[in-house]
């Protein structure tokens, strides 16, 4: 049940997502062009206009790609869930738990792929601009150490896509279940507060810790810096993931104990 | 007559009068300068290099500039242009490069210079240990002569020690806005001290020379007695007498807290109630669940002390050598 559940969570986030990332090929190639005029030795007032436009419209295309995930995420989750299309939702003979994996799995499914498109767009714009690769990675040999550490960036990212989605799962979910009237509004509103919240801290975090930080790293040897690098990596990784799971709890929890779709 | 042509005339006139200016300095062939550029000597006169033109501030990154191999091996042109202005106060120079940058820089007549300053203004620039720099105030306008109280002398060390406030000069009205004439030195026995760069300085204090007066011996300053100056300065000196150790030892305490925190309190914490809440929950899902919490943050934690062991281990062996 799982799969046709997947199937069609998927079918509704690809539904107008697959056009803008097919849109922003072209867009990228336009932009890498824009890049080189720009980049030419007397390019014109006129051409220097008609760059900067054409290089501003692929950003915001690019940024539609990146964005647009997120917000077909949310829609599916509060429309299938919280809305009157809930009562039909949960009529259908699958656990609750298996609602929330496939919500979960179809949203990073969608967001590695915006992803790897963002990526894909960024390197064909900087192929076309002319960008010399071999001289970004001369004399660069690769060690186990950073293996380790980009497995490390690997694991830890997908986690922090997967516990921000799960974020704005909780926040729609606590909205829909404090209000019967705004649920929107309160989802948008707890969100804010949460993530503000964090940040605010994390950002004090950085302010007061940056200097000392990177004073530190900087003053280590560049293997000793990698295995400090992977070993802090792990404890970060399995709080993250801590995060993620008891984000899934919360969620599921007030699913099943919560809900009032009335 | 048409606007336009009487603005095309004025602008040709003018042309030509600079043009015939320039002509006449560069034909007088007396404009030489030393090595840095920092000195230009002109009928018998000795300039200093003083503030801005054309955007460019002569500070000592424009004079690595104007060192740096290529640009400096790439002059074509040492004047291209000499302005008189008043009594030969001023003059301008413009280096051409052949790859095509320029320095303008004004150099001021040294000799009478502290003659002509108008007034002084303190901005209050604090340097704490790590090269960060804040302003501590934006700044004070005082007249000139109040900068000159008692002659005294102070140590170089005291002067690195202490100074913290770059004084700027307004002078020539147009021509020049602001430029550094010296620095305020509060002593930590309360005395507001002003060093005159234009008698203890080779090129008017710039980072390059003031690192040559921090290891005199003895340098001349001036103590400032002005009550009302002194009063301004109240809050200034305040500050920069604050021993800034104690303030890092601060942010270090603050940063391991908020590190403890986040790694180990609010882990130990969350992993505890996990625990609990695994042991309470009916429902074999929750139970399972906070199960995963707990064991995900017994995990870290046991990571995390495991990694500071190791990192400690390392950086000690690193300092020993090893």
């Amino acid at each position: 049940m799982l799969k046709k559940l997947l199937r069609y969570d998927l079918k509704f986030l690809f539904r107008y997502w697959w056009i803008a990332a097919v849109a922003s090929l072209p867009a990228s190639v336009m932009g890498g062009f824009a890049i080189k005029l720009l980049n030419s030795e007397f390019p014109t007032t006129g051409a220097i206009l008609v760059a900067v436009l054409m290089i501003l419209a692929t950003i915001l295309t690019i940024v539609a790609v990146a964005v647009m995930p997120t917000i077909m995420i949310a829609i599916r989750f509060y429309k299938n869930l919280y809305s009157d299309e809930g009562y039909l939702t949960f009529t259908l003979p699958v656990s609750r738990a298996n609602l929330l994996n496939s919500k979960i799995i179809s949203s990073f499914i969608i967001e590695m792929a915006s992803v790897l498109t963002v990526a894909i767009n960024v390197l064909l714009m900087a192929i076309i601009a002319g960008a010399n690769f071999s001289e970004i990675f001369q004399g660069y040999v690769f060690r186990v150490g950073d293996g380790i550490l980009a497995l490390a960036f690997v694991l830890l990212f997908s986690l922090l896509v997967v516990s921000s989605t799960l974020l704005m799962f909780v926040c729609i979910s606590v909205g829909a279940v404090i209000t019967k009237k705004h649920k929107v509004l309160a989802a948008i509103g707890i969100y804010y507060g949460v993530t503000g919240f964090v940040s605010g801290f994390s950002q004090l975090f950085v302010s007061l810790s940056s200097g000392l930080i990177v004073g530190i790293v900087l003053s280590m040897k560049e293997d000793v810096r990698t295995l400090v690098g992977s070993l802090m990596a792990l404890p970060i990784i399995l709080i993250i993931a801590a995060v993620v799971v008891g984000l899934y709890t919360l969620v599921h929890w007030i699913m099943d104990r919560k809900l009032n779709l009335s | 007559m048409n606007k336009k042509l009487c603005l095309f005339f004025a602008i040709v006139l003018a042309l030509l009068t600079f043009g015939a200016m320039a002509f006449a300095a560069e034909d007088t062939g007396e404009l030489t300068f030393n090595e840095s550029y920092n000195f230009a000597f002109y009928k018998g006169n000795t300039y200093i290099y003083a503030t801005e033109a054309d955007g460019w501030i002569i500070d000592s990154s424009t004079l690595d500039y104007i060192d740096s191999v290529t640009l400096f091996d790439d002059l074509y042109e040492d004047v291209k242009a000499i302005y008189a202005y008043g009594n030969d106060e001023v003059i301008v120079v413009t280096l051409s490069f052949n790859a095509g940058g320029r320095v303008t820089i004004l150099y001021i007549n040294n000799n009478d210079v502290i003659n002509s300053v108008g007034n002084g203004i303190f901005e209050t620039y604090t340097l704490i240990p790590n090269g960060r720099t804040y302003v501590e105030s934006s700044y004070i306008e005082v007249p000139r002569e109040k900068l000159f109280g008692k002659k005294i002398t102070i140590s170089g060390k005291e002067l690195v020690q202490y100074s913290s406030t770059s004084v700027s000069g307004h002078a020539f009205g147009e021509i020049i806005t602001e430029y550094d004439m010296g620095k305020l030195i509060f002593h930590e026995d309360g005395r507001v001290l002003f060093l005159n760069y234009y008698e203890c300085v080779v090129g008017a204090g710039y980072l390059n020379t003031e690192t040559e007066i921090f290891l005199r011996e003895e340098v001349i300053v001036y103590e400032i007695t002005d009550e009302e100056i002194l009063e301004q300065l109240g809050s200034g000196k305040q500050q920069t007498t604050q021993p800034v150790e104690e303030s890092e030892d601060v942010i270090v305490i603050i940063l391991i807290a908020m590190l403890a925190l986040v790694f180990v309190v609010i882990p130990l914490v969350a992993a505890i109630l996990s625990a609990v809440f695994s042991f309470k929950a009916k429902k074999p899902v929750y139970k399972k669940l906070f199960r995963t919490i707990s064991a995900l943050l017994w995990a870290s934690l046991v990571v995390m002390v495991i990694a500071v062991v190791i990192i400690i281990a390392v950086i000690g062996l690193e300092a020993l050598g090893f």
